[in-house]
């Protein structure tokens, strides 16, 4: 009961945004194929739109970080508990990653259709750019739907991660992520890794990187696996969240 | 000397004094309707408790009825009800705080009867 | 099991031990008010009950339910705080909208009638409204919002004078036609004194004083007179307080007036005085 109320609250909350990025996202299509149309025969112009679909990933890791702290205050405010927000969180982003990974897998297809017309501007889909797999079947384009969905999944879930993380965390703590996990990542690892292990953990890091990535299906399953251990994450940080004024 | 809480008397007996007044002025003539005791409430700004307590001394006292469903109504006879109840009132409330005041000020009882028949030629 | 129970609360924050093992019964339809000093722990309280926050120790039950985390529970609750929580780029009309999805026994169509009373905009978005008007936004929305238990914390901030009256007059009317529960956290006493049935004194948070207005006031009354009068008067006495101005001396005594005591002046005490007394950071009782 309060927890359709609060999936819709939430649905209400993003619409605005979604709308507006696929204005853009249309308006800069539109424009591109215009152009090249215009300039027909003009070989100085080339254009290429790849993996149009990851532009919704990061417009969607954007709307994780922004799904915490507003609509927590808002349902404290009005008697919805930690559970059911957490809940709603997780039926609105499925609900929203399924259908942007579908108008994302049309408008990727339509804009491919229109570069076999109009030589100008070369464009494919996230999957024919990672797997080289064109979508020229149902089969394809419901593949590429999926794809997308887990992938959208996991960067909404690492958005509203670190939102989570940052509010539960004080200052100092803070600072000391921001500072400590760039550091660990790009300076002390590689140096330990160079100096100590002569290189073992990166090699064996993107060993793992290509493996869970190297067809269609392990990038859905290592998303999945990664957005499970990302909310389950969130879910304790939230569990115990209070209001700060 | 007197014990002054008789200036400060709860809000509830408040309440039922200034709707006595209103009856025996006329404002509400017996048979009328009083204002409710969410309008009271609203008004002097009290809670409704203590509205419905002051009423409520009233109705004890005969001097207003409830009409189920319509509100708080003058009692026929009010005003004479109310007329003997002050006038039985009258000794404690005012007399003998004139007598004790008179008394403080050396006014002697002759000088207070002229005062008295200064006030009722006024 | 009906009312609202907390039982053994205790918070702290940093080194502020903001609520110390705090117990009380609020019960059904009637109107509490919450006083206490700047940083008593009022508000810290009222965050509790209505989940925000957690208690580091006890409980906090609705009609024999735990309150935190239980959806069913907390629709039986809407509090008013201090602060805005609500987004702020909704306009008054979608907080209103929402409200009723929240809470479907809201009032839409009196929101929008006590808007009008108010002079409050409802197309304005809620983060260009004033204090004042934000104050006045989510009074509203409390008033409207019909449920069993409304907790008002500091309801007046940034009220003008006549929309403080207008909102002690909707206040009423609005428990006079549908009876629930007030629990009003102020510290201006003097203008609910009228209004509040039970008082509810927390100091340096722990609740001093619990109990309804007419027995607490009972219980305490001024003396004043020249001061070897009183100092002869008040001996063996508890006394809460005194203050002396010039050869007069007024005392604040707990217990029932002697009637025989000449040249002495004995008054009630007012609700705002005796809450003074009470929390004053020397106060207490001196025998």
């Amino acid at each position: 009961m309060k927890l359709n109320v609060a999936v819709k609250y939430r649905l209400y909350d993003n619409k605005k945004a979604i709308l507006i990025f696929y204005i853009v996202i249309v308006s800069v299509l539109a424009f591109m194929f215009l152009f090249s149309a215009l300039n027909r025969g003009n070989h100085k112009f080339n254009g290429s739109i790849q993996g149009l679909e990851l532009a919704s990933a990061i417009f969607l890791f954007v709307v994780g970080l922004n799904s915490f702290k507003e609509i927590f205050r808002m349902f404290m405010q009005n008697g919805i508990s930690r559970k059911t927000m957490f809940l709603s969180y997780v039926a609105s982003t499925a609900a929203i990653c399924i259908i942007m990974a579908f108008i994302d897998s049309i408008l990727a297809l339509i804009s491919r259709s229109i570069t076999a017309v109009n030589g100008g501007i070369y464009s494919r889909g996230v999957i024919e750019m990672m797997y080289g797999k064109q979508v020229n079947s149902i089969g394809t384009f419901l593949l590429s739907i999926i794809l997308c969905f887990f992938i959208n999944i996991a960067f909404t879930s690492l958005g509203f991660f670190i939102t989570t993380l940052y509010y539960r965390m004080n200052k100092t703590q803070k600072i000391t992520v921001s500072i400590g996990v760039p550091a660990l990542l790009f300076v002390i690892l590689p140096i330990a890794d160079t100096l100590l292990l002569n290189g073992i953990f990166f090699t064996g890091l993107a060993g793992i990187l290509t493996a869970s990535f190297r067809d269609p299906f392990m990038c859905m399953l290592s998303c999945f696996v990664l957005s499970g251990v990302l909310m389950a994450l969130s879910w304790m940080l939230v569990r115990k969240a209070a209001v700060k004024d | 000397m007197q014990l002054n809480f008789e200036d400060e008397k709860p809000i509830f007996l408040q309440i039922a004094e200034q709707i006595e007044d209103a009856i025996l002025s006329g404002a509400f003539p017996e048979e009328s309707q009083i204002p409710s005791t969410t309008e009271i409430s609203v008004s002097f700004k009290i809670n409704p408790a203590t509205a419905l307590k002051g009423i409520n001394i009233l109705v004890d006292n005969g001097i207003v009825y409830k009409k189920r469903g319509i509100g708080m109504f003058v009692s026929t006879g009010a005003v004479e009800i109310l007329r003997e109840k002050r006038k039985r009132e009258f000794y404690d409330k005012y007399i003998l705080k004139l007598t004790t005041e008179a008394k403080r000020l050396n006014l002697s009882k002759d000088d207070i009867i002229a005062m008295i028949e200064r006030g009722f030629e006024k | 099991m009906n009312g609202l129970k907390v039982v053994n609360v205790s918070k702290r924050f940093g080194d502020v031990q903001a609520l110390k093992n705090v117990s009380i019964d609020f019960n059904e339809n009637k109107i509490y008010g919450l006083l206490g000093r700047n940083g008593a722990g009022k508000s810290t309280l009222l965050n509790i009950i209505t989940g925000k926050i957690f208690a580091d120790e006890g409980s906090v039950s609705l009609d024999g339910e735990c309150i935190p985390e239980n959806d069913r529970v907390l629709s039986k609750l809407f509090m008013m705080g201090e602060r805005n929580y609500y987004p702020a780029g909704m306009t008054v009309v979608d907080a209103f909208r929402w409200t009723k999805e929240f809470y479907p026994g809201f009032d839409a169509e009196r929101a929008f009638r006590l808007s009008k009373d108010f002079g409050l905009n409802i197309k304005s978005k809620i983060k260009s409204l004033s204090t004042g008007y934000s104050s006045i936004f989510r009074l509203i929305t409390a008033l409207c919002v019909n449920v069993p238990y409304v907790l008002l914390d500091e309801p007046v901030l940034g009220l003008d004078a006549n929309h403080r009256d207008l909102f002690y007059r909707i206040l009423i009317e609005q428990y006079a036609e549908n009876p629930a529960t007030f629990i009003i956290s102020t510290h201006l006493i003097e203008e609910v004194s009228g209004i509040i049935e039970e008082v509810v004194i927390i100091r340096e948070g722990e609740i001093i004083r619990n109990e309804s207005r007419e027995s607490l006031l009972s219980k305490y009354y001024c003396v004043s007179g020249r001061i070897s009068d009183v100092d002869g008067y008040i001996a063996g006495k508890r006394v809460l307080a005194s203050e002396t101005l010039g050869g007069l001396k007024t005392a604040y005594v707990e217990g029932v007036p002697d009637i025989n005591s000449p040249n002495l002046e004995i008054s009630k005490m007012d609700l705002q005085k005796l809450f003074i007394q009470l929390t004053n950071s020397q106060g207490g009782i001196t025998e």
